[in-house]
């Protein structure tokens, strides 16, 4: 009992503190920007030799929570596109997607007034897709999904981020870890009526992992 | 500010680490590997496999047949393989790959190879080094040795000097050694090997020696070269053709079953050669000689075989069926004797075929022009009864078979008295001639039979016209025609030793339909998608 006491009044003092760390400051975010993942697997170099490029979309809310003087805890939410095309054997056109949904925690160091640097953590999912062109009749597509782990170190840059509105710009370099998915081919267009029994052998385990750069737009509030 | 700033570095230097390690790992050369050109040999039927060979991914990719639901396994092999042939038994695939020269990152020092890919042992292939990038193999009818020789395709472009001349001989009953494969240079006269047919084990009459052993019979303008494949470092025999006019080329060997003789004919050549090998102590005192020679013989054919067959009749007598366009003939040799009797057919005839085909001797010939009807119209065939054929009171029982068109190819089926037709160029309209009746049947295409075949026991007709996606059967019992649906176009069908009909779609992912019988229904046939990339994502760089 006594220690329960104890530990809420410390969250209540960490909150307090916060709270009055972070008056002058916006406790939400929205960013919108452009994403890059350098594939480096052999299973990703099988299909392209290009790197995967994207959207990215994501939204944040200050926890109120400051665990070291300075240090503000934020968490994020976050969903990435990205494509890639390539070529095998110099004859099978490729074309990758990836979508991913992943949400985690940042924790957020004011540099100066305009200036905040961050570190972030977050896992999720992700969904990667791809269709290989064979020549002739034939292309197929396959998709799974699988999880993702993915970490970074961005740095902000603010025109204003004085309440009630900020903008600014945030640079992000970071690894995404991604879990090898099994593909299995589909055929694309089997307009066959009433077609015969197929059997789709899997092309094998796809890995997108790969360090990652980010650029993106974010407005406070 | 200055202490501002110091107060910062950390953090800033944190960021400008991350920076620079994730800059330095941003972008990696991907493997050479993924951008080679990829020509997918195949499909190879085998006993009960259908084998591709990959040239860009080093492998071998076998589809098993055997199930309800077909197998892949893949065997790695060497670098861009070039030729491909299975042996005699369909359970063994050959293969010669071109090897590489690190020139690129990611290449590989590798020199050429002749591969054997057991399908019975998926994974796992015997190696043999063969020196020299030879792009054609010959195997022995038994299977115990192959020789890996140059087509006369020209000049290898990645070698300063090529040796058309030169040869591997594998034991393909030993593992790969110093001596296996034997490199030997053959004696040229000025012509290069144009082709290399090897006997069936031959024991020579007379010879210390009672090991069956593989005699190699290699054909080149003007010139006959004998060599005995199962000791490679011996001697070969040269034996010339030609009498310092047009150059004769040898076309075709056939041996005679179970004796040590070939039967040879050759372009511009009057005869049929026969080469009869016999046993001849060696000389010690010459390094290498051989123990055997060759006796020549011209058997008369007397007007420019085109075409020969070889049998041993029900009594022994080993007799050579020549045809002669030249002289509208066919000529019938006892080879014991070189007796001949000539046998006049108006058609100028370039196709013989005998049935049955297998063991056996065979109960009757069939003759064709092949194009030789071309301005009059040759619009037929002749059967020759041979049972009789060895009674010189015997009368001739020669028929003649009246077709609507022309011949354009006459195909033997497998262990039938059939025979099909082919009447025109574009193969739409077929026929099938009945050996024992000589009643001929008339088979009408949709499109031109781009791919056919015929179930084992010569049971049904498969074939494949690609621009229609069905496969059509003929029941060669009664010739009833009936098809089977596919869902894509097919680019190549065969039948596999276990009676499994094998569609490939032609698609660089492997697609292929597998339909167990001829009679099975749709719901029994499976779709094969991406066999060829099967596991490709799992390779590693």
């Amino acid at each position: 009992m006594r220690i329960a006491s104890s530990f809420a009044l410390a969250v209540a003092a960490a909150a307090t503190a916060a709270a009055a760390g972070h008056a002058d400051t916006n406790r939400n975010e929205l960013s919108f920007g452009g994403n890059a993942r350098a594939l480096r697997t052999s299973s990703a170099n099988a299909v392209t030799g290009d790197n995967l490029a994207g959207l990215s979309i994501g939204a944040a809310r200050d926890l109120a929570l400051a665990p070291l003087p300075g240090l503000a805890l934020w968490a994020e939410a976050g969903l990435t596109t990205g494509s890639a095309d390539g070529v095998m054997f110099q004859t099978m056109a490729t074309e990758l997607r990836q979508l991913g949904l992943t949400g985690g925690l940042a924790a957020r160091y004011r540099l100066h007034r305009l200036v905040t640097a961050s570190a972030r953590v977050a896992l999720g999912a992700q969904r990667a897709e791809l269709h290989v062109d064979g020549g002739g009749s034939v292309a197929q597509s396959g998709q799974a999904w699988g999880a993702v782990a993915a970490t970074g170190a961005a740095l902000d840059l603010f025109a204003t981020s004085r309440p009630p509105f900020g903008i600014g710009m945030r640079v992000e370099l970071g690894y995404l870890a991604a879990q090898g998915v099994g593909l299995a081919m589909h055929r694309d267009s089997a307009d066959a009526v009433a077609p015969l029994a197929i059997r789709d052998l899997m092309l094998g385990q796809l890995d997108l992992s790969g360090p990652s750069f980010a650029v993106s737009v974010l407005g406070q509030f | 500010m200055r202490d501002k700033l110091l107060r910062m570095s950390p953090a800033a230097a944190l960021i400008a680490a991350a920076a620079l390690a994730v800059t330095a790992c941003w972008s990696d050369d991907r493997p050479i590997r993924w951008s080679r050109s990829r020509t997918v040999l195949g499909p190879i039927a085998l006993k009960a496999h259908v084998a591709y060979i990959d040239p860009a991914l080093d492998r071998v990719v076998l589809v098993d047949v055997t199930a309800d639901q077909p197998v892949i396994s893949h065997t790695a092999i060497g670098r861009r393989a070039m030729y491909a042939v299975p042996s005699a038994d369909r359970h063994r695939l050959f293969v010669i790959t071109r090897g590489e020269q690190a020139i690129h990152p990611g290449e590989i020092d590798q020199p050429p190879m002749f591969w054997v890919v057991d399908t019975q042992r998926p994974g796992a292939a015997a190696a043999y080094p063969i020196g020299s990038p030879f792009d054609r193999i010959a195997v022995s009818p038994d299977g115990t040795l192959a020789v890996a020789y140059y087509s006369a395709s020209g000049q290898d472009a990645e070698g300063v000097f090529r040796n058309p001349n030169e040869l591997a001989v594998i034991d393909l009953a030993r593992p790969p050694g110093p001596s296996n494969p034997a490199l030997d240079t053959i004696r040229s006269f000025g012509s290069v090997p144009d082709g290399i047919a090897l006997s069936p084990p031959i024991v020579l009459a007379g010879s210390p020696d009672p090991t069956p052993r593989t005699f190699a019979f290699i054909l080149s303008a003007s010139n006959l070269t004998v060599l005995d494949a199962t000791h490679p470092g011996r001697r070969e025999l040269s034996i010339r053709l030609d009498l310092g006019g047009a150059p004769v080329v040898p076309r075709e060997v056939v041996f005679a079953p179970g004796s040590a003789s070939a039967y040879v004919r050759s372009d511009h050549a009057r005869d049929v050669l026969q080469v009869a090998l016999e046993a001849q102590p060696a000389d010690p005192t010459v390094p290498g000689d051989n123990d055997f020679r060759a006796i020549v013989a011209e058997l008369g054919a007397g007007g420019g075989p085109s075409d020969v067959a070889i049998y041993d009749d029900a009594a022994g007598r080993r007799v050579v069926l020549a045809a002669t366009p030249d002289t509208h003939e066919v000529v019938v040799i006892d080879a014991d004797t070189a007796q001949f009797r000539s046998i006049p057919i108006a058609d100028p005839i370039n196709r013989i075929l005998l049935f049955p085909a297998g063991d056996g001797p065979p109960h009757k010939a069939l003759f064709a022009s092949i194009n030789g009807g071309a301005a009059g119209g040759a619009s037929r065939l002749w059967v020759l009864d041979l049972d009789h054929l060895g009674d010189p009171l015997a009368q001739v029982a020669l028929r003649r078979i009246d077709l609507d068109k022309p011949v354009r190819d006459v195909v033997a089926v497998p262990d039938r008295d059939l025979a099909m037709i082919v009447h025109d160029d574009a193969r739409t309209v077929l026929g099938v001639v009945d050996l024992a009746t000589t009643a001929t049947a008339p088979l009408l295409g949709t499109g031109r039979l781009d791919s056919y075949d015929f179930s084992p026991g010569g049971g049904y007709l498969i074939g494949a016209t690609s621009g229609v996606a069905r496969i059509g059967f003929v029941a060669l019992d009664n010739l009833h025609p009936t098809d089977f649906r596919l869902d894509d176009l097919p680019v190549h069908v065969l039948a596999t030793a276990n009676g499994k009909i094998f569609v490939d779609h032609g698609s660089a992912l492997g697609h292929a339909t597998v339909i167990p019988s001829p009679g099975a229904a749709r719901g029994d046939a499976v779709v094969l998608s991406g066999f060829l990339v099967a596991g490709v994502l799992d390779e590693e760089d």
